[in-house]
């Protein structure tokens, strides 16, 4: 072993003085090449600039040799040639000669220097250690500011956080504010309010004025080595919502067993799983979370609903006097609650104190959804209508009738309300002509679940596909094919439409050119009914009857993990419906036959310990 | 010298560049070499290190300007106090395009300075919507600066005089006096020029300074000038001369202003000559309309179309005109020709009325809008307010007067030409049931006696009603249409069959429509009782047969006293082809054996009921093919005696016995069978619709009620109130509703 | 085409196509001069740019005459560093000192290509080292105390080494 290490070390120097050996031979044959790249490097020494310049034109008599630069690690041992203290006799003399040479002169004395027998190899490995750095630039230091920024610009987060730690002046540049905003919207952090919201909420939390920091705050490009070392707000955003994204894909719960075995990487703990229990063995029918004010507000068939706290998982309150179950609900920003119950009405109700504002008469079956938007919110019902009313007065200021049969899925976007219904149509309404715009046949049985951003109306039905029409013109754009089953349940966001469906598939879709883009399945794919789902720019999460909540990506439709999974899966426990913020995650579970307990999952998946907001 | 960031003397460099800017800003020639070298300098106080001098380099070209323009403006005034303010628009239009471009030129040196620093420092605008910036903290580029820099001491101090002298100018050009114009504008338009970088507000000082001053004078000069002109001139020469200033005005306005203003000049303008002169034209449009003087008409259309309130006058002065003229034209007609003389005469004026407003009005919706009010008055005119309104079924004869088969000698496209100007005429009319009514009897007619001119314009006619009301409307139509289309088919079929089975249906030639018993308004009631003569007995029967083998469980029933027969005389010097109805067939059948028959021997053999019968021997004696032993006017007796005229004679060998030629009276009685039929179905109409809302409302008030099913009704009648409430009352009888208890307006459905 | 001159810092002069001069917005820029005549034959001069970057400059400028001009700078879409051209890469194989003028250059002279092109070539030689790698291509001193040191690589750690 050691003899063969000796052996290939010689090996190296070897090779090395033979790669010099060639390197020279290659040098001579192409002498005019030779001179033009000395010319270069020679150009870069400041000081005799000039004169080289001028001396140009003697280039091609001259018989100068190329200094070889290899661009290699610096093998030779400095501390061999620890001779600071020697004075060569006669120093001056020798470089006041040198000093006199002409260029050309110079040139053909340093070839003789370099390539005769005079230095050693040791001795030209200590030449080159001492040429190579003044042949380097510190390019971001030297560089106008501007311009160093703009080299930056192209760097990718993580070099940046490199790049950060090389030195003083490197560190502020790195830290630039502009750079890092430039970073975020690459990520499209900036693109919903939502996330902007809970990465700048330090900040909001000083300025409710304006969530987004300007850029141009403390940018370096008017900051100076001396001045006070101030962070970037875009820079830590980034840096959170990456943690964020880290701790989707591979954070451990200490109280769960399944997350905690299965990743291979450094473990990173976060803070207990909170278990909300209530409604003793009831369904949980309909789900809502405000991560702003850190409300939960659940809907069971027992007829109430419950208020949650998420950061405590403490049940705030319980909103009783509804005489049927519950079977719809909205929440809205400032936290009241609409519900929606087989007893015929909806109730209005303040989720902060339980009062009951408002009981809705009007409808003459179950209220099946709502959609709210502002003061309004709009029900449909199994009596075959839908009613828009004002939350504030209790009003009932419109009703639309047209549909044959009962009203399952409503979207509403304060102007139009769009509706699906078992009598196999849509039907596109303007609310204050009370008039059907637009109805929507194509369907050929029940439609459950609706998406609308203003134009694109998306609609699911019993009948396996899914249907694109535009809301203006009442035309069908697309028919997406390609689910066995019922689809249940779909969002919307900018082109790209999720869909989960009964067939235990969860499908990615560009609903522009109807295209498939995704199948959410393989060997990790939910084993039975997919019954809730929720995506942003990177994530899909889907539940499942199955009793699993998994984590897919959106770009690649990969399966990332189980983020919840029962116990009881398989056995009767379920998941019935999910909601998530951008670092929360709110997972309604039970069973129908006692193998699960009701109850809320509330999955916190926040890098910071820090709370801010606490307005319950 | 090199591009690295160094240490520099700025001082030593901005005197430099100072006095090259000197120089560019006055566009003095600047050698290439000093202009190219200055881009360096400007470079090198950029990148200056070991802190970078553009902040300085800012601030110091910012005061030269400041200093700059305070001269430049000085001079100017002094100027003027030297020689009378006169040429101060002259003087500081040549100032300000040497600025201008001087500026210009000096933002290109300065473009390092542009590119690197102040541009980037320039927020974009969604951060300053969020409110984190002082719009004053921004630097601007150096043209900016140097624009900015002008208006504060440049404009501001000078701006009285020269607003005055601009107003003054362009008055002396209303005047037509000469100006001159390229100043004028050059100082005009400098406004807009110094603003022109805001991307907020760029014309606010325009506005401000000028635009505010100039439209008030505007409006003062021209208010004089209305007042002026109707002081001298009539309406048609006041409104010639409004236009012709409205357009010099707006020549002037393309000629000095911005094109933001050219709209408000022109609205101002309109506001002094026309709108506060509303009244005193709106008091000639009824002569105008009244004598058609359409120069007049048109001119008057040119300036109240852009007044607010201007239009509504004349509207209603063109529509009570067509409605008067349409009334003259339909009302009191007479004789044979009534329904044609109707229907042209209302396509007359509206035709005459479309063209006027084409060419008048130039087609404007408000008074399409008023041709179409005008003709459904005129035609839903009732002339007894008692009885429904004639039109629909004046609409439907004409229609079939078209479709029937005549010798007007029209060809087809002319026709069908005719046909779909009624379509015009329908579309204004209310009840359109009863027009449907009325149709589907004459069409059922045609068909049965295949009288129509052409099954294609017959189709095409139904295709017009069903895209102008809907499918629901001629379904109806289309049915009795297609069951004699069908019936073609059967017939051949039918023939074959009885090749096939080898029947033989006794040298009959024999054909045979099925119709839909629905779908036809054939009245079942009418059918007289009949014993079918004994050689037709084989067809009718083989015909059940086959029809029942094909169709199982449908009814047929044979409505003989609507069916035709073809029969050959071969009795008398010449033979004749007579075409009869079957029961006249039957009839002379009965001659066959013998050549004299008693009433009650004929009654018994065919069947036929009493007053058919009697119509029928009337009409075969009438056509003398009988002869009768009665005595003119004379009541029929059971005894009556017929005998066949065994010397008949007639000119033509082929001839029709027409069914009993309907008397007027008659005409009259189908005329309120068919009107009572009408509100039959209206009533079941309306029960529906009241049913449906109130199945979907479950309690709804009185009013709303009746709004809603006037609105669902809208398209095929207009329900009268009385009808409506009927009907409600009709429903709460059969206990589909009731009144909510304790109100008086409010209903509630009875599950 | 019609030719200009440019004068380097240290006197030379290069004859150059208008057009491709014209690469450089400064340059067309300083050719709208003030009264400057139509056929002007004085050579513009470039006092800070020697003749061997100018050389390169013009190399390089008159390589890419035909290249669609570049595209806005959008602040959504990626910068990339990865997609440079085998022509320029060789083209760039130069030492850092060449490189360091190239860029000034461009920058000075505004030729957004050539200016992206070689920025994004000292990116690439950042990517993927630690800060020592870094600090031994750059030749930088490490002008960190221990502590700042500590300090330093907390606030900079990406979430996957936490």
């Amino acid at each position: 072993m050691e003899a063969k290490r000796h052996s290939s070390e010689e090996q190296l120097c070897d090779n090395d003085d033979e790669e010099l050996c060639s390197e020279k031979r290659e040098a001579e044959s192409s002498e005019d090449e030779a001179v033009c790249d000395s010319l270069i490097n020679c150009a870069i020494s400041k000081k005799r600039k000039l004169e080289l310049n001028k001396n140009a034109l003697c280039k091609n008599d001259s018989n100068t040799k190329r200094v070889s630069l290899i661009s290699e690690e610096n093998s030779c041992d400095n501390s061999a040639f620890n001779c600071a203290n020697v004075k060569p006799s006669r120093l001056q003399e020798w470089l006041q000669m040198f000093h006199n040479w002409s260029n050309c002169e110079r040139l053909a004395a340093l070839d003789a220097l370099v390539s005769s027998e005079i230095c050693d190899i040791q001795q030209i490995r200590y030449l080159l250690s001492l040429i190579e750095p003044q042949l380097q630039r510190d390019f971001i230091s030297l560089l106008p500011k501007e311009l160093s920024l703009y080299v930056l610009a192209f760097l990718e987060p993580k070099d940046l956080l490199k790049a950060a730690q090389t030195c003083r002046y490197w560190r502020i540049l790195c830290e630039d504010n502009l750079l890092w905003r430039e970073k975020c919207l690459e990520e499209g952090l900036l693109d919903d309010n939502e996330t902007i919201v809970d990465l700048f909420r330090k900040r909001l939390s000083r300025t409710p004025v304006s969530p987004l920091p300007s850029p141009s705050a403390s940018t370096s490009s008017t900051a100076s080595v001396n001045s006070p070392f101030v962070r970037s707000e875009y820079k830590l955003a980034y840096l959170r919502q990456k943690s964020i994204e880290y701790n989707w894909r591979y954070g451990r719960f200490p109280n769960d067993s399944e997350t905690s075995s299965t990743s291979s990487r450094k473990c990173r703990y976060m803070k207990e799983i909170l278990h909300l229990k209530g409604h003793d063995d009831h369904v949980i029918t309909c789900l809502q979370f405000n991560p702003n004010s850190n409300l939960i507000v659940s809907g069971s068939d027992d007829n109430t609903l419950k208020v949650w706290s998420s950061k405590t998982g403490r049940c705030l309150r319980t909103l009783t006097g509804h005489t049927g179950g519950v079977w719809s609900s909205q929440l809205s920003p400032n936290n009241i609650v609409i519900s929606g119950s087989t007893d015929r009405t909806l109730k209005v109700w303040n989720a902060l104190t339980g009062e009951c504002i408002h009981t809705l008469y009007g409808h003459t079956s179950t209220v099946r959804c709502m959609a709210l938007h502002g003061s309004k919110v709009v029900s449909g019902s199994r009596d075959a209508t839908l009613r828009v009313w004002d939350i504030n007065t209790g009003e009932c200021c419109h009703v639309l009738v047209g549909h044959v049969a009962a009203v399952r899925c409503v979207q509403f976007n304060g102007k139009i309300v769009v509706s699906g219904a078992y009598d196999y149509l849509v039907k596109v309404w303007d609310v204050n002509s009370e008039t059907c715009l637009h109805t929507l046949e194509g369907h050929t049985n029940r439609v459950y679940s609706l998406q609308f951003d203003g134009e694109n109306i998306v609609s699911g039905s019993l009948d396996t596909s899914i249907r694109v029409w535009s809301a203006t013109t009442g035309v069908l754009k697309h028919t997406l094919i390609g689910h066995q089953s019922l689809t249940s349940g779909m969002q919307l966001r900018g082109s790209i439409l999720v869909s989960g469906n009964a067939d235990s598939t969860v499908k990615v879709w560009d609903i522009n050119n109807g295209q498939c883009l995704q199948t959410l399945a393989g060997p990790n794919k939910h084993q039975s009914a997919v019954t809730c789902l929720q995506f942003n720019s990177r994530f899909v999460i889907t539940s499942s009857d199955d009793g699993t909540v998994k984590l897919w990506d959106l770009r690649t439709g990969e399966f990332i993990r189980n983020l919840v999974s029962l116990s009881s899966g398989g056995s009767g426990g379920v998941v019935w419906r999910i909601r998530a913020s951008n670092t929360k995650l709110v997972c309604a579970v039970g069973s129908r036959n006692g193998t699960e307990e009701t109850k809320l999952l509330v999955l916190d998946f926040d890098p910071d310990d820090d709370d801010f907001m606490d307005n319950v | 010298m090199s591009l690295k960031p160094e240490n520099v003397d700025f001082n030593e460099i901005w005197s430099r560049l100072r006095s090259t800017i000197d120089s560019v800003i006055v566009l003095s020639k600047v050698e290439r070499k000093e202009w190219s070298e200055r881009f360096s300098d400007v470079y090198k106080l950029c990148v200056a290190f070991p802190e970078p001098l553009c902040d300085r380099l800012y601030a110091e070209t910012k005061a030269f300007l400041n200093e700059h323009v305070i001269v430049l403006n000085k001079a100017i005034t002094a100027q003027d106090s030297a020689t009378g303010e006169d040429n101060l628009l002259v003087d500081y239009h040549k100032q300000w395009l040497v600025y201008r471009d001087g500026v210009n030129y000096l933002n290109k040196l300065y473009w390092y300075l542009n590119q690197q620093h102040i541009k980037k420092q320039k927020f974009s605008d969604a951060d300053l919507s969020y409110g984190c910036v002082e719009v004053s903290e921004q630097k601007l580029e150096i043209w900016e600066l140097g624009l900015h820099i002008w208006r504060k001491n440049m404009i501001e101090p000078l701006r009285d005089n020269l607003i005055r002298l601009l107003l003054a100018a362009i008055e002396n050009d209303r005047l037509g006096k000469s100006t001159n114009e390229t100043v004028v504008q050059g100082v005009i338009l400098s406004f807009v020029n110094v603003e022109e970088y805001k991307k907020k507000g760029s014309l606010d000082l325009y506005q401000e300074i000028f635009e505010k001053p100039f439209l008030e004078a505007t409006g003062e000069y021209y208010r004089k000038e209305a007042e002026m002109l109707l002081q001298n001139s009539d309406c048609s020469e006041y409104m010639e001369r409004v236009l012709s200033r409205l357009s010099a005005e707006n020549v002037r306005s393309r000629k000095y202003l911005h094109p933001s203003s050219f709209p408000k000049v022109t609205s101002e303008c309109e506001t002094r000559m026309i709108a506060e002169h509303l009244q005193f034209l709106h008091s000639e449009c009824k002569p105008m309309v009244l004598n058609n003087r359409r120069k007049d008409l048109q001119n008057m259309y040119k300036l109240l179309k852009p007044v607010e309130g201007g239009l509504p006058v004349l509207v209603k002065e063109v529509q009570d005109h067509i409605t008067r003229i349409g009334l003259q034209a339909v009302c009191n007609l007479e004789g044979d020709g009534v329904p044609q003389a109707f229907v042209e005469n209302i396509l007359k004026v509206h035709k005459d009325n479309s063209n006027l407003i084409r060419e008048v009005f130039s087609n404007d919706q408000l008074f399409i809008g008023a041709l179409d009010k005008a003709c459904a008055t005129v035609i839903n005119h009732r002339t007894v307010s008692k009885q429904p309104c004639k039109s629909p079924e004046l609409l439907a004869r004409y229609c079939d007067s078209l479709l029937k088969k005549s010798t007007k000698g029209m060809n087809e496209s002319e026709i069908e030409e005719r046909l779909s100007q009624s379509i015009t005429v329908f579309k204004y009319i209310d009840d359109k049931d009863v027009f449907q009514k009325f149709y589907a009897k004459m069409l059922a007619k045609r068909l049965i006696h295949t009288q129509s001119v052409s099954m294609d314009l017959e189709e095409s006619m139904i295709n017009k009603l069903k895209q102008a009301c809907g499918h629901e409307f001629t379904s109806k139509l289309h049915r009795m249409f297609t069951d004699i289309k069908v019936s073609e088919d059967l017939n051949n079929s039918f023939n074959a069959y009885c090749k096939d089975m080898k029947v033989e249906l006794g040298g009959i030639n024999f054909n045979i429509f099925v119709l839909q018993a629905g779908a036809w308004p054939l009245a079942q009631g009418a059918i007289s009782s009949f014993a079918i003569p004994q050689p037709l007995e084989k067809c009718v029967t083989n015909f059940e047969t086959f029809y029942n083998s094909k169709f199982n469980g449908r009814k047929l029933t044979f409505i003989h006293h609507l069916s035709m027969s073809e029969v050959k005389l071969c009795y008398c010097k010449r033979t004749y082809i007579v075409t009869m109805g079957t029961f006249h067939m039957a009839i002379l059948l009965l001659f066959e054996s013998v050549n004299s028959l008693t009433y009650k021997e004929i009654e018994e053999n065919t069947k036929i009921a009493d007053d058919q019968l009697i119509k029928h021997l009337n009409s075969l004696v009438e056509s003398k093919l009988l002869l009768t032993s009665l005595a003119e006017s004379a009541q029929v007796t059971p005894e009556t005696n017929y005998s066949l005229n065994l010397n008949f004679v007639n000119k033509r060998s082929k001839f029709k016995i027409t069914t009993v030629v309907q008397k007027e009276v008659q005409q009259q009685q189908e005329v309120e069978q068919t009107h009572a039929s009408v509100d039959e179905d209206r009533k079941l109409y309306l029960q529906a619709a009241i049913v449906r809302i109130m199945k979907a409302r479950k309690v709804i008030k009185h009013n709303s009620l009746m709004q809603q099913v006037i609105h669902q009704a809208k398209n095929r009648f207009t329900p009268s109130v009385t009808m409506i409430k009927k009907c409600i009352e009709a429903l709460m009888e059969k206990q589909y509703l009731e009144r909510t208890p304790n109100t008086t307006d409010e209903y509630s459905y009875v599950a | 085409m019609p030719n200009i001159k440019l004068k380097s810092s240290d006197n030379e002069i290069f004859e150059v196509d208008v057009e491709i001069a014209k690469a450089s917005v400064t340059i067309k820029t300083m050719l709208e001069d003030l009264g400057m005549d139509e056929d002007d034959d004085e050579a513009v001069p470039l006092p800070n740019v020697n003749s061997t970057i100018l050389k390169k400059v013009i190399q390089w400028a008159t390589y890419h005459k035909d290249d669609p001009p570049p595209p806005e700078d959008d602040e959504n879409k990626e910068k990339r560093a990865d997609d440079i051209s085998s022509w320029d890469a060789d083209f760039l194989k130069v030492d850092q000192g060449t490189l360091f003028e190239l860029i000034l250059a461009a920058n000075y002279l505004d030729i957004k290509g050539l200016l992206d092109v070689t920025c994004k070539t000292v990116a690439n030689m950042v990517k993927g080292k630690t800060p020592e790698e870094i600090r031994k291509t750059f030749n930088i001193k490490n002008d960190f105390t221990p502590a700042e040191e500590e300090q330093v690589r907390k606030e900079n750690e990406w979430c996957e080494e936490k």
